[in-house]
């Protein structure tokens, strides 16, 4: 047995002995190495690492979880969790982990990305060919990591899983008011194209110079697949089954309903190569390609193995984190690898078919006014084109993108065939492969 | 406009003394430059004296929808809970009232600030790799002269 599958086995043991009904125990060993540059300049490197555990406990519906950063005494931080079990407050929602035999299919790290030591070239091609393109500052992050992580359960889940990723974002200013951004996400080496990813953000800070005031009302909007992984964002979210019970899912009520156009084949897919591909979920379910939209039509919401049987059904494989990351609750199931099917279209195709519209690079900021109506806006950033007759005459700026979620997913009207991996901060996430749509109709506003 | 917060990094950059508004969110996480405990200062009026002398608006107690652009120059809010103001006097619930607004239109408009200062406590995230941080939220009760609610 590897040491991560048998440091987590050992903490179980830790956790069955000392009287837990159920136990799981996550360990991971995270290498994170992180270049951070602006005005066009290296600011910073940073390297982490960090080898700790997510252990949960419970003892018949009273749970408890933590997470372990010291692994030495891990036998005495679990006794201590499963006493601290005994006191808890039954969790009425908790009914039990997977329990079963399980196949699991490892992932593998690309050992280029797990051998370098030096990724500044990376960086300094991204700058080179922004500024080409005619940007005057640029600046961004890259990211390189290498994951591993080992499963146990009292469940009989007993797995390792190991994975890398390269992370490009590249921002390029071409005046203070006119920027482009483009990202490069792969899980290999040699699926970074640096120098491709620095041109399309000065191509998109030169096309973007010069915004005037953007003009309000029904417009038809195309979305580079960044903006569209940043509404991916709580779209995907709403998805879970948690989010559904406690009544801030706009599809709530509507599996077996139309939610979406034709157009639209939404799926939350781990197995796929990609940054986020994983062998399993966070309570050791082998994970697994699932259909959430299929041709429009709600299929499925994401389920763990507690929020299967409280809803009649199976696991999905998308048990979250036991300990909260972020803003995302714990024991709640969560999206691992969103995908839009791609359609049949080139962009440049769906920019000639558009009179009157808006090419958008990128977008934050989507707040709900109403998570069960799905009424929110979102502040669009970096490149805002006007299309005019099928072709972009300029670019516009403070504008905002304010009308319905479910409004939006149903006036997809055409999907470009190309499709791009997309992850950024915390607002295009979790990491997803996504083409550019078309949207119908949507409702532009501004500041009074 | 007095001045920015810094640290030592960005106050070498603006040529100023640093004055000490950087937190980690733990000992793995970079000290990034970040509010703590911002608010609006108290100004002289009693909050009744505030809605008081309003003959039609809306007091806006909370909010939802909300964002920002990158600039910090249009945001957006939508009430969350929020009552309808006639001749000084506060009427039934309303619904729904979205300001959109520049920053400077915002601060612009700004004529009463109350005496009472009241916070919450909330979280923040900043950075990358994201760092949440506990922060104060909250100040005084202000009026807002003549701003269009949609």
């Amino acid at each position: 047995m590897s040491e991560l599958k048998e440091a987590a086995q050992e903490i179980v043991d830790f956790a069955r002995d000392a009287g837990a009904d159920d136990a799981v125990a996550e360990v991971f060993d995270h290498r994170t190495h992180q270049i951070r540059y602006s005005n066009s300049r290296i600011d910073a490197s940073n390297w982490w690492g960090l080898k700790h555990a997510h252990v949960f406990v419970a003892i018949g519906k009273r749970t408890l979880s933590t997470d372990l950063l010291d692994l030495a005494s891990a036998k005495a931080s679990v006794e201590a969790l499963v006493q601290g079990a005994r006191v808890t407050p039954e969790n009425s929602a908790y009914t039990g982990i997977a329990s079963g035999k399980f196949k699991y299919r490892r992932g593998k790290a690309d050992p280029k990305i797990v051998a370098m030591r030096s990724p500044t070239k990376h960086v300094h091609d991204a700058i080179s060919a922004a500024v080409r393109e005619g940007a005057t500052e640029v600046g961004g992050t890259l990211f390189v990591r290498h994951m591993r992580a080992g499963i146990a359960s009292s469940g009989g889940a007993l797995a390792e899983d190991e994975s890398s990723a390269l992370e490009l974002s590249v921002r390029a200013f071409s005046q203070p008011e006119a920027s482009g951004h483009a990202l490069c996400c792969t899980h290999k080496l040699s699926g970074m194209d640096a120098r491709g990813t620095g041109s399309r953000a000065g191509q998109m800070a030169f096309l973007a110079k010069d915004p005037v005031q953007g003009d309000v009302g029904k417009m038809d909007l195309i979305l580079e697949p960044m903006f569209l992984g940043e509404l991916m964002h709580s779209t995907s979210h709403m998805m879970s089954a948690f989010y559904v019970e406690v009544g801030m899912s706009m599809f709530a009520k509507r599996v077996g309903k139309k939610v979406a156009s034709e157009e639209v084949t939404l799926v939350d897919d781990p197995t796929m190569p990609s940054t986020s591909q994983r062998a399993f979920d966070h309570e050791g379910v082998p994970t697994k390609r699932t259909v959430m939209i299929d041709r429009g039509v709600l299929k499925t919401y994401l389920h763990d193995t507690s929020t299967a049987k409280r809803f009649k059904t199976k696991t999905t494989g998308n048990a979250g984190p036991y300990v909260p990351i972020g803003f995302d609750p714990p024991a709640a199931p969560l999206p691992i690898h969103p995908v839009l099917e791609p359609g049949d279209l080139s962009v440049e195709e769906m920019i000639a078919d558009t009179k009157n519209g808006l090419y958008l690079n990128n977008t934050w900021y989507t707040r709900y006014q109403s998570y069960s109506r799905g009424d929110f806006s979102t502040i669009p950033r970096d490149a805002i084109l006007k299309i005019e007759d099928g072709r972009i005459v300029g670019a516009v700026k403070s504008i905002r993108v304010s009308d319905n979620m479910l409004t939006l997913w149903k006036n997809i009207d055409a999907v470009s065939k190309s499709t791009e991996e997309v992850f950024w901060w915390d607002e295009v996430a979790p990491p997803s492969t996504l083409p550019s749509v078309r949207v119908k109709g949507m409702n532009i506003t501004r500041s009074s | 406009m007095n001045e920015f917060l810094t640290n030592r990094e960005t106050a070498a950059t603006l040529g100023c003394q640093s004055n000490a508004s950087s937190r980690s969110e733990n000992y793995l996480r970079e000290p990034i430059v970040r509010m703590a405990n911002t608010h609006v200062a108290p100004g002289d009026f009693e909050d009744d004296e505030i809605f008081g002398s309003v003959k039609e608006g809306v007091l806006m107690h909370s909010f939802t929808e909300w964002n920002i652009d990158d600039k910090r120059y249009n945001q957006k809010y939508v009430s969350r809970e929020a009552y309808f103001i006639e001749d000084g006097e506060l009427g039934g619930p309303a619904k729904r009232c979205a300001l959109e607004i520049t920053t400077p239109g915002f601060w612009g408009a700004v004529d009463a600030v109350s005496k009472h200062v009241k916070h919450n406590a909330a979280e923040c995230g900043k950075g990358d790799p994201a760092q949440s941080m506990a922060v104060f939220t909250g100040g005084p009760m202000m009026r807002l002269r003549g701003v269009a609610l949609k």
